[in-house]
């Protein structure tokens, strides 16, 4: 577009034009540009710089829109890349898994850069030289046949829609907090500006939309703590330097967290955990004993001189009393889930394997990390990346330029769970509830911060504070007290970081629904023009449905992220590496592997995260974990299964024909010397380059 | 026969150097992924710039390796390739 430069100096430019966009905004708020028209400017800048791109390079070229023509240089797709997976929850969810969990959430830092390692050495230089347009383009192509393409697109399908669900509900996250507008307008606003980029210029505007998305995140993620990290200790190097900070929080956790205040309100969520639990045991006549008491209570209340406040409270206490026991079985158990966690002595930041309420943190750190990496190498979005470089060669350089950009922002994660824990220890915990500092009101009004003063003394204790992990880095400026102006650049980069990630998923969908499935096994005969007229109106189709699952608000970001992971890992990443590594693999093994895996995924998701899925009239479902392993790494189990599956149905079955050894004789290298069956024409002649 | 073409023999060669390196990598890789924090605990007992040692690993250090052995492996494969002619030019 700009010649052989125009990419370093689109970047440069747009990083530029945003830097003074900030500047002159943080000179409107001096001058008293409000808050609301803040948060607003942001919003639009990031949407139009979407729609502005979407415009300029707007193609109807089937190769330009899902594969950029397959020429884009190394560095610059790997910026893309890393855009494409910096989504909602590294930006938003990672610093708060930290935040939370301390040492334990070091397992998404681990899980979600050593993925890149496996996605280096195992797929992307196969996968580039293979040269299609689609994860199941791989799959029919190395096993045959139909049916293993339709289970692979399945598969992308799955993983994706779960994935991009969890970025449309950190978008609206963003925007219900920022621009004060109703989570839902917010979600299909900001899926709006995802639309017009994608709809109009495919992975080609993808390219150039993530790079100034990556400008956008990453200035957004830096400013804020380094601000802070100067301010506090003097040091503006956050990511190498918080050793400091580190042990004074460690000291302060060691001191609050054994205050006597402290231990009597865990005994309180001990005695509570323990209510509840009798209540669960005793359903459904408990539910019917508790709604006679609270009856009672109003009416004495009523006929003593009780205050109005006392009885609305207690009113509404009846009100939230579940209406059936299964409800009451469901919403008791979270309860009593939340008491017991609240009842355990704290886990202080540096101790590595100690989360109390499980017991075999070890192994579940180990299992995420597990199913995080492999995911990793196998969610279609960032695989497909890999198609649209210009060589074998381009395509090893280019995961190194992805991990580098990503390392950039998770390098920067522990920084701010270190800070903003140690300033919520410092001037939140002991302070009267009434004298709270203001971010702590303005996000309990939207529900991701609650107090509940269970010792009425009107005094915070951290046993009775929840903030919600994805608010930390939202918060972050505000608790350190930057002007609003850092508050809506980080904003923006929470946006940009969640619809680059869900264009990327948008089009993986699309490309699976419209290439595989309704050009490559319903209408082989379409033209190119009716092609691209299909894929878009099914992105279109896709983005509602996302928003619509989206406003339900089905689990937590990182809950859902991970729950991708597994299914992408146990579905595509044994059949794509052994398709790769071993030449003995066949369709009835792939097959068996790839069902069997994701079978044994969701079944483990399905029975230990929901106690019922009430669209499917599934109740009573929930059963203990194996092994003590989380929902969240339900691949630990998938994943070998799927391979094993994969390797014995492989082994008692025929081996593939000569087309499958050909195929990966091709793939091995990256310009072929010598092949036998040179002349018979392969699934790899008709890539334009091979 | 097909076996003694000399090309073929070359191919094979260079498919074996790149299984070698592949596995090489992905023996460190599973070293500083998996064993390095299954440790966690006892490296803590060490420290790097003031911080634990099984800290810094999972935090910072482990992400450092993943780069190094990216950019080995893109740095040593694109040699083999010009090494053995099966470069794309």
């Amino acid at each position: 577009m700009l010649g052989a430069y125009g990419p370093a100096l689109f970047v440069a430019l747009f990083a530029v034009g945003f830097t003074l966009t900030v500047l002159v905004l943080a000179w409107l708020e001096q001058h008293g540009l409000s808050q609301r028209w803040i948060g607003y400017s942001f919003l639009f800048l990031t949407l139009l710089v979407f729609s502005l791109v979407g415009l300029f390079t707007r193609t109807s070229d089937v190769a330009e829109y899902f594969v950029a023509g397959r020429r884009v240089p190394a560095m610059y797709s790997g910026m893309s890349a890393g855009t494409d997976w910096l989504s909602a929850a590294s930006f938003i969810g990672l610093a708060g898994a930290l935040y939370q969990t301390g040492y334990q959430g070091l397992a998404f830092v681990i899980g979600w850069t050593g993925g890149y390692v496996l996605l280096a050495l195992l797929m992307a230089p196969y996968l580039r030289k293979f040269g299609q347009y689609t994860l199941p383009d791989f799959l029919a192509a190395r096993y045959g046949g139909q049916s293993i393409r339709l289970l692979g697109a399945l598969a992308v399908i799955l993983a994706s829609l779960i994935y991009v669900v969890a970025q449309v509900y950190g978008v609206g996250l963003i925007t219900s907090r920022f621009i004060t507008l109703q989570f839902e307008i917010g979600v299909y606003l900001g899926l709006a500006g995802v639309l017009v980029c994608s709809f109009l210029g495919g992975m080609r505007a993808l390219m150039h939309a993530q790079a100034a998305q990556y400008v956008i995140l990453l200035i957004a993620y830096i400013t804020p703590i380094t601000i802070l990290s100067f301010d506090r200790t003097g040091i503006p190097a956050p990511p190498v330097l918080y050793a400091n900070a580190m042990h004074q929080l460690v000291a302060l956790e060691h001191q609050v967290f054994n205050r006597p205040e402290e231990i009597a309100v865990r005994a309180l969520y001990a005695e509570r955990a323990a209510h509840l639990d009798n209540q669960i045991q005793q359903l459904p006549g408990s539910l019917s004993t508790e709604r006679t008491r609270l009856n009672e209570k109003i009416e004495w209340m009523k006929s003593t001189d009780a205050s109005v406040r006392d009885i609305v409270q207690v009113e509404r206490e009846r009100r939230a009393l579940p209406t059936t026991p299964q409800q009451a079985h469901a919403q008791w158990r979270n309860d009593l889930k939340d008491a017991r966690r609240r009842s355990e002595p704290p886990v202080t930041d540096l101790q590595a394997f100690a989360l109390p309420e499980e017991g075999h943190s070890r192994a579940n750190f180990l299992a995420l990390i597990f199913c995080l990496t492999i995911g990793t190498a196998s969610l279609p979005h960032l695989l497909i990346r890999y198609y649209s470089i210009a060589s074998v060669s381009q395509a090893r350089r280019s995961v190194f330029w992805s991990l580098f950009f990503v390392a950039l922002v998770y390098l920067l994660a522990p920084a701010y769970a270190v800070f903003v824990k140690l300033e919520v220890l410092q001037h939140t915990i002991g302070v009267p509830v009434e004298s709270l500092p203001a971010w702590v009101n303005a996000w309990t009004k939207i529900g991701l911060v609650s107090i509940d003063d269970i010792n009425h003394d009107r005094i915070l204790q951290w046993a009775e504070l929840t903030i919600n992990p994805d608010v930390i880095v939202l918060a972050t400026p505000e608790i350190a007290g930057l002007p609003y102006v850092i508050s809506g650049m980080v904003a923006a980069g929470g946006l940009a970081a969640a619809l680059s990630t869900a264009e990327g998923l948008l089009l993986s969908i699309t490309a699976a629904l419209s290439h595989d499935i309704y050009f490559k096994m319903l209408r082989p005969d379409a033209s190119s023009s009716w092609r691209l007229i299909v894929s878009k109106s099914v992105m279109v189709a896709v983005a509602i449905m996302a928003a619509a699952i989206a406003v339900q608000r089905p689990a937590s970001i990182v809950d859902m992220v991970a729950w991708a992971f597994s299914l992408a890992g146990a579905a595509l990443f044994p059949a794509l590496v052994l398709g790769v590594f071993w030449p003995r693999a066949n369709r009835a093994g792939a097959l068996a592997g790839m069902i069997s895996g994701l079978a044994v995924t969701l079944y483990y998701i399905a029975r230990v995260k929901f106690d019922s899925i009430p669209l499917l009239a599934w109740y009573g479902i929930g059963m203990d974990p194996w092994f003590g392993i989380d929902a969240a790494a339900a691949g630990v189990f998938g994943v070998p299964i799927g391979f094993a599956v994969n390797f014995l149905v492989s082994l008692l079955t025929r081996p593939p024909g000569p087309e499958s050894q050909q195929f990966i004789e091709r793939l091995r290298y990256p310009r072929i010397l010598y092949n036998r069956h040179i002349e018979t024409p392969g699934a790899l002649s008709r890539s334009p380059d091979a | 026969m097909p076996d003694s073409n000399p090309l073929r023999q070359q191919q094979k060669r260079y498919w074996h150097k790149t299984l070698w390196l592949t596995g090489v990598l992905l023996v460190l890789w599973f070293l500083v992924t998996f064993v390095a924090t299954f440790f966690s605990e006892a490296l803590n007992q060490l420290s790097f710039l003031g911080l634990p040692l099984g800290y810094v690993i999972a935090a910072q250090g482990s992400l450092v390796v993943y780069l190094v052995l990216i950019g080995l492996y893109a740095f040593l494969m694109n040699r083999l390739d010009r090494q053995f002619g099966v470069d794309e030019q």
